[in-house]
């Protein structure tokens, strides 16, 4: 089992480390100078070779990339004497906008993200499971066309014209929510109810119709295996049946794409945070590419890319748990 | 204990903005009510970032007008709406300056009873430490001014490393002469800049020095998240009795950043909550222009503020076929200004531009050489030779403002068959970019803030051929005309304010016959106050933000 | 009606470029004049607000350019995916083991913030051609790994094993055996992807990383609706129900390929 775990960490680093080096080599090859975007209105030649000497980008691109990934594990420091600046432990450089640590942003930043996506994915996978399990036991009903039809409609949505829709009716013509804002949680637990409510509805709506097709589709597959009937032949109530025997291998799939959806919500919702205008994760990412603010964009990509990669691990894990005829290291 | 003061002020508040209304239109209205409680939390709103509060590297204005909060310069403009705020007042010193020797050396004598937020006295040594250190090559983002004009300006590298500038001098605690290597008739202007301001030597901290200036103004910082907020509070060391200009009204005042500028337009018309005591930074946006301007009570919340900056096209004469005077009127001439004043919100942004000078600044002259006309354009095009039209690049930021503008300019030049190609650069590279000569192309949305009310920090800036430079270019027409470079220096010599003004007048003028640039609009702005948010206006130095060191709340909410 | 933009642009008489100072405010921010944004004979879906250009010229230019590239995104990645999943699932052995990581790797990126990132560093030139490449580029592995496994399957199975015991070559194996019994899932899974490359064309014009303007495309147009939803709604609501009725009519032909297989 720890064998196991420490191979599946190995491998995420391993794919972290290819996602960064691509990254880092797509800001470098590209056409434009980063010293002169961190330079600025009264930019003067001098200026400019001191960035670049500070920035170190005078250096061999893998040499830069190897002190950038030193920073990450142990900190580093820009330039020398009087202007040099330190870059604590895991530095991933100074935006060229605010000359702010990246990870210092990104941390504060996690708060309101992670709002958005754990609310909606509550919201979502109560939805969602809920209703392809309805459909799933009464296929063929009224109900199960009804729902599957709305999925459909609900996976077409985009996030816009639901986020824009919602925010006209509900603050504008009806003004019963309040604009979003980014609200701490322990602060004003009833502002952060209010200020999320809209971005959780916008997201699940999409989410919840992809959740209950899939739901749907596997229940409707375990129900008809033999376990499943033999269970059914011994007598048990179709209730005990399907919570019992049918639910938890139908689980299974659905976790999978569960961790990966939140894995990739955390690590930023750029459309979502962008229309509401709240600032998370995604919203530093758009503002960054606006501005081209190259350090940034490359810490929210490892940073999200992280998110995705360890909801896999963490997938990888619960499998086991959820499904017992999974035994780990046996491969 | 103040229900009854507070009543009274909340009347008098309304009063004044029913007047400043009545006045309305195109001039700017008076600073809605009298009177404020000295009390409370101010909220700014801001959809941008505080760039540099070290007051060596302030040079931006939004920038100055937080760092008028917290630190004092030895003249400042005045707190005032309209042009009355481009009046430069004394400060930490007692006058404007005496100048000797032909405007060569100037000497000011600081107030009695200035003192930091630790209550140590304010002295000419911190002045004149505050001055070193924006020679530091630590610092490049301040304005070259010291580094122009003080003697031994040229080699000094700053006081990091021990060494003072002797042109610097500080007989006593309360005198400091300034000795310059020309006359600067305007030198007791230059010193209301962030850079004249008070630094003491054992509060150094380099580059560190940005996320905690100590203060000398009215409040100080007690929390800064870089691109997040700033939290203000009152310096219990400032004596207002010394401070002609600030109030300091407000016990706190919290300034959130880089909120979406939509999403603060909209909170503001709302104003619910907090938002009652909240100001906006920036001016609202286009598209709320409509919502507020049809609805009375949001009407009477909206404050407009004029500023001296002006907007223009620069049309890059080294380059072909730019370089003929026929094809740069052809374009002046060809230029829809109204659409490009429409797509930046309409009337309410500003006044279109039609001469390089702004009404606000001293010297500026009613004339429009160039008025809209697409005939005129074409028969100009036609006889530079170029009948069938000609193929531009605009170089524009990659903002939604800077492609609907070069949407705009594109449309509108297209008309009289001039094409042009939008090149985007990302915003943070714009300035570096145009100012790189090898990199610049043809047109260049452009426009030019002079740093203090007048036209010898502007027309000279951009339009001095002498100062043309390779990179971190300002002349971005790259305009160089002897005749015209030599008039700069005639006027730079004179020491008459009001004869000086009136040459720029008549070289404004002048250049404008070459059309090397386009100017388009003279911004204003609009931006709206909470309910309980009294005693704003926007201030000419700030392109017409909230002067923040006056605005005050009706009640301590 | 992709296809037809032109000729409606041509009978309404409006190109998706020109300004109209006549049918907006100034006064008000460059509001469109009348209700519902500005509808009227002349422009049947409203006017841009601050413009005044023609929603319905616009609508029509980005449904084409919407359309185009997803189609053009999907043939690439349908091509690309065909390829090396067969090789993958065929050859077996490093083949599949390189194609297999490389699989995952793409997979387990945060897809849409590096098509971003490539894309917001892309050098100016046919931006049209660049969205192509980047979407097809991340839009591959979902196929190749959909064919991947149907290729192992149909690699065991006995006409196969006879084509090879007959001497065929390997290629001809792949393209004349393997493949015709894989069209019917690929071309359902290609079609499933197709809304959602449309949405993520326009997310990415959205976020202000797609073509340049003036060339309209919706998530362009939604994009710059935001600002002004609560004066002018109707503004983002066209664009808006253009790419949801689309993308809903490309997942309901997808969903019925689907049953029908």
């Amino acid at each position: 089992m720890i064998v196991y775990l420490l191979k599946r960490l190995g491998a995420a680093a391993a794919i972290l480390l290819v996602i960064c080096a691509l990254t880092f080599t797509i800001f470098y090859i590209a056409p434009d100078d980063p010293a002169q975007k961190a330079c600025g209105k009264a930019c003067t030649p001098e200026r400019i070779e001191q960035i670049r000497d500070q920035l170190g980008l005078d250096t061999p691109i893998p040499e830069q990339f190897a002190s950038y990934v030193r920073g990450i594990f142990a900190g580093r420091t820009y330039g020398t004497g009087s202007t040099a600046v330190e870059c604590p432990f895991p530095c991933l450089g100074f935006s060229f906008q605010t000359n702010v640590p990246v990870q210092e942003l990104l941390v504060s930043r996690l708060p309101v993200s992670a709002s958005i996506a754990v609310g909606a994915a509550v919201l979502w996978l109560l939805v969602g499971v809920g209703a392809g399990v309805l459909a799933a036991l009464r296929k063929g009903s009224w109900w199960d066309r009804t729902a599957m039809g709305a999925a459909l409609g609900g996976i077409s949505l985009p996030i816009y014209l639901t986020a824009l829709v919602l925010q006209y009716l509900l603050v504008v013509v009806f003004e019963v929510l309040p604009y979003p804002r980014a609200v701490g949680l322990l602060e004003d637990p009833a502002g952060w109810f209010a200020s999320m409510l809209m971005p959780w509805i916008a997201l699940a709506a999409l989410y919840a119709g992809m959740y209950a097709r899939l739901t749907r589709t596997e229940l409707i597959g375990v129900l008809s295996q033999n376990f499943v009937r033999t269970a059914r032949a011994k007598g048990l109530p179709e209730r005990t049946v399907v919570r019992r025997h049918a639910l938890r291998p139908t689980l299974t799939p659905i976790v999978t794409v569960f961790g990966m959806d939140l894995g990739a919500l955390l690590g930023g919702a750029l459309i979502t945070e962008s229309v509401f205008g709240l600032p998370g994760v995604g919203k530093l990412a758009a503002d960054a590419i606006n501005s081209s603010d190259q350090p940034v964009i490359l810490g929210v990509t490892l940073f999200a890319a992280a998110f995705i990669v360890f909801a896999n691990v963490v997938v990888d894990l619960l499998y086991a748990v959820l499904d017992p005829r999974i035994r780990l290291g046996a491969s | 204990m103040s229900g009854k003061r507070v009543l009274v002020a909340l009347m008098i508040g309304l009063a004044g903005v029913a007047s400043g209304c009545g006045q309305g239109g195109g001039t700017a209205a008076a600073p809605q009510g009298t009177a404020g409680a000295k009390a409370g939390v101010l909220h700014v709103l801001a959809s941008i970032d505080l760039e540099h509060l070290d007051p060596a590297r302030n040079y931006v204005t939004s920038s100055m007008d937080v760092g008028r909060l917290i630190y004092r310069t030895l003249t400042t403009n005045a707190a005032a709406p309209g042009p009355a705020g481009g009046e430069i007042v004394p400060d930490l010193a007692t006058d404007l300056g005496t100048p000797t020797d032909g405007a060569r050396t100037w000497t000011f004598t600081l107030k009695e009873g200035v003192k930091f937020e630790d209550g140590r006295p304010i002295t000419s040594k911190d002045i004149k430490y505050g001055v070193e250190r924006t020679f530091a090559p630590e610092f490049p983002e301040g304005p070259p001014y010291a580094r122009m004009w003080l003697r031994g300006g040229d080699t000094y590298k700053g006081p990091l490393n021990g060494e003072g500038l002797k042109s610097i001098e500080t007989p006593d605690d309360r005198t400091i002469v300034f000795r310059l290597n020309r006359p600067v008739a305007d030198f007791g202007s230059a010193v209301s800049m962030p850079f004249f301001a008070p630094v003491p030597k054992d509060k150094e901290a380099g580059v560190a020095y940005d996320n905690r200036p100590f203060s000398s103004g009215p409040y100080k910082i007690e929390k800064f998240e870089p691109k997040k907020r700033i939290e203000l509070v009152r310096n219990e060391h400032w004596d207002r009795s010394t401070d002609t200009v600030r109030k300091g009204l407000p016990d706190r005042i919290v300034i959130d950043l880089n909120l979406d500028p939509a999403v603060i337009d909209q909170r503001m018309i709302a104003g619910q909550g907090e938002d009652a005591n909240a100001v906006q930074f920036e001016p609202i946006g286009a598209a709320s222009v409509a919502q507020v301007l049809t609805n009375p009570a949001l009407k009477e919340r909206l404050v407009t503020g004029e500023s001296i900056n002006t907007r223009f096209l620069s049309l890059n004469t080294s380059r072909k076929p730019l370089d003929q005077v026929k094809v740069r009127q052809a374009i002046a001439y060809a230029l829809d200004k109204e659409a490009l004043r429409t797509v930046r919100g309409g009337p309410i942004a500003g006044d279109i531009a039609t001469a390089l000078l702004p009404p606000a600044i001293p010297g500026h002259r009613k004339e429009d050489p160039y008025p809209a006309d697409v005939a005129k354009a074409k028969a100009l095009l036609a006889e530079a030779g170029f009948a069938s039209g000609i193929d531009l690049v605009l170089d524009a930021p990659a903002t939604p403002g800077g492609k609907a503008q070069g949407e705009a300019i594109q449309a509108s030049l297209g008309r009289a068959g001039i094409r042009v190609k939008i090149n985007e650069i990302s915003s943070s590279a714009f300035w570096s970019t145009v100012g790189n000569a090898s990199q610049q192309h043809d047109l260049v949305i452009d426009g030019w803030t002079p740093d203090w009310t007048g036209a010898s920090t502007y027309l000279p800036n951009v339009l001095d051929g002498r100062f043309i430079v390779k990179q971190g270019n300002q002349n971005r027409a790259h305009y160089d005309s002897t005749e015209v470079n030599k008039r700069f220096d005639e006027i730079a010599a004179m020491t008459d304010a009001a004869a000086a003004a009136t040459a720029y007048g008549e070289l404004a003028t002048r250049i404008m016959r070459d059309a090397p640039v386009v100017p388009f609009l003279w911004d204003k702005s609009a931006f709206l106050t909470g309910g309980n948010v009294t005693g704003a206006y926007g201030h000419v130095a700030f392109v017409g933000r909230v002067d923040l060191a006056t605005v005050g709340l009706k009640s301590a909410r | 009606m992709a296809l037809g933009a032109p000729l409606i642009t041509a009978l309404t008489g409006q190109s998706p470029t020109e300004f109209h100072p006549e049918a907006i405010d100034p006064a008000l921010g460059g509001l469109p004049k009348g209700p519902w944004g500005g509808i009227s004979a002349e422009h049947p879906l409203g006017v841009e607000p601050a413009t005044g250009r023609d929603v319905l010229a616009r609508v029509v230019w980005g449904a084409r350019l919407s359309l185009l590239i997803s189609l053009l995104a999907t043939l690439l990645a349908t091509t690309i995916g065909t390829v090396l999943g067969l090789v993958a699932g065929f050859q077996g052995g490093w083949a599949d083991m390189v194609i297999g990581r490389l699989m995952d790797l793409l997979m387990s990126f945060p897809s849409l913030i590096f098509m971003i990132a490539l894309m917001s560093v892309a050098p100016d030139g046919n931006r049209e051609l660049m969205l192509v490449a980047v979407l097809g580029l991340f839009g591959w592995p979902y196929i190749g790994r959909i064919v991947r496994g149907q290729a192992m399957a149909l690699a065991g199975r006995e006409f196969v094993e006879a084509a090879r015991v007959l001497g065929a070559t390997r290629r001809a194996i792949l393209f004349r055996e393997v493949l015709p019994n894989l069209t019917g899932p690929i071309l359902v899974v290609a079609t499933l992807s197709i809304p959602g490359y449309i949405a993520t064309e326009a997310g990415l014009s959205f976020l202000g990383v797609g073509v340049r303007p003036p060339t309209p495309s919706w998530g362009q147009m939604i994009a710059s609706a935001v600002p002004w939803y609560a004066a002018d709604p109707v503004y983002f609501l066209v664009p808006g129900l253009f790419l949801l009725v689309t993308v809903l009519a490309f997942n309901v032909v997808g969903d019925a390929l689907g049953d029908l297989r």
